[in-house]
């Protein structure tokens, strides 16, 4: 085919709506507190979770996953231009929670006595924890990829990452509303876990289904 | 190279914006415009590669960016966008032919010069065949727009389609050839 030839046909299918990054942004949350939620109706919310969420180290188990969610969101709209490709700014706010992250657990040792550090840490305890991350994460995450497939992302497997990351933040976030143990040694490693693992699913998940 | 420096950014800036409201002569343009700064990179990434074969490898460039008009963001530079897909394009199509390094190239086409283009730039991948991969609708009206030059109320009235009709297969018609393109590459 002369190429003079294809640009008379593609040139005559010339109209289309430019992305709307405010409207994939608002529906992808949707996602997340639409999972949560169905969650939540079955397993229910914690006992005192206002005094839960006052408290600041308690706290930080919704609020950490919570801003790391919207950042996450943020870069990934923003990964579906084209000219934004990888650079190692996406990866501050990710750096930024982990450092939180590490903070907290050492908190954690420092403010409890050795023998309490490791108490809730049964298999049970983290089975179930992951566990309920991960399968809420699953199906958020698809309909996730769905909207990024909109978009160009010149770096597939990065945006897959930053989008496990935010939307395995937003569903802890969402989850720590249900979860009782307060004891940061255990909500930010296990956490911590879940959202790594979605992030690495992301990851492998972006470089194939975000390639064009 | 022009002597005169041309504004790229505000010539293609406007064009491209017309476009995606729908004015097809403008995205023409645009698409012209944008050919000449695309074979450019292709030349220098495969310089090493005959004239039509390269010509394909613009073509699936072309054709990627058409798939991907709606992400150019109006409040930056539509050349750092051109080129960030170009360059996209070259990075996945380089390292998908570096995996079959050894298949020739069908350069036959090269031999049989048609009468009238004979200057005109040639893909390795000649329109009929291209077509026939098509359903036959869809290449009727691909072969009307393209090599007859109708618009797309002519072609609506010469298959009793209404215009709209046309709009969305030609639409559904053009992913097909992008996706022929890349599995020939591949």
């Amino acid at each position: 085919m002369k190429t003079e030839d294809l640009i008379a046909v593609l040139s005559k299918d010339a109209a289309a709506t430019p992305l709307r990054p405010l409207r994939i942004g608002t529906t992808l949350f949707g996602a997340i507190i639409l999972s949560v939620a169905v969650f939540l109706a079955f397993a229910g919310i914690r006992d005192g979770l206002g005094a839960a969420l006052a408290d600041p180290v308690v706290g930080s188990k919704t609020f950490l996953p919570f801003v790391l969610c919207i950042a996450g969101v943020a870069a990934v709209l923003r990964l579906m231009r084209p000219e934004s490709n990888g650079q190692i700014r996406w990866l501050v706010p990710a750096l930024v929670a982990l450092a939180a992250g590490v903070v907290l657990v050492v908190g954690g040792f420092i403010a409890q006595p050795s023998d309490m550090w490791f108490a809730e840490l049964t298999a049970a305890s983290a089975t179930e924890c992951l566990g309920f991350i991960l399968l809420i994460s699953v199906p958020a995450l698809a309909l996730a990829f769905g909207l990024l497939g909109q978009g160009a992302s010149t770096a597939p497997a990065l945006s897959g990452a930053v989008l496990g990351c935010a939307v395995s933040a937003g569903v802890t976030a969402g989850y720590s509303l249900y979860c009782v143990q307060d004891n940061p040694v255990f909500f930010v490693i296990w956490y911590g876990m879940a959202i790594m693992i979605v992030t690495a699913i992301g990851a492998l998940s972006g470089s194939r289904l975000l390639r064009w | 190279m022009d002597t005169d420096v041309r504004d790229l950014e505000g010539e293609l800036a406007p064009l491209l914006c017309a476009a995606l409201k729908g004015d097809e002569r403008a995205y023409a343009l645009f698409l012209k415009e944008t050919t000449c700064i695309l074979r450019s990179m292709v030349a220098v990434r495969h310089s090493s590669l005959p004239q039509d074969g390269q010509e394909d490898i613009l073509q699936e460039i072309l054709m990627a960016l058409h798939a991907k008009r709606h992400t150019w963001d109006a409040e930056t530079s539509v050349l750092v966008w051109i080129r960030a897909i170009a360059r996209y394009k070259l990075i996945d199509i380089q390292r998908r032919r570096a995996r079959l390094a050894h298949v020739p190239l069908d350069t036959q086409l090269r031999a049989e010069p048609g009468a009238e283009d004979v200057p005109a730039v040639l893909a390795a991948r000649d329109s009929e065949s291209l077509l026939a991969r098509l359903d036959p609708r869809s290449a009727r009206i691909v072969r009307a727009v393209s090599l007859e030059g109708d618009s797309m109320a002519e072609v609506g009235h010469r298959l009793s389609m209404s215009e709209g009709a046309i709009r969305v297969a030609l639409h559904r018609a053009i992913k097909r050839l992008a996706a022929i393109a890349r599995k020939d590459d591949t």
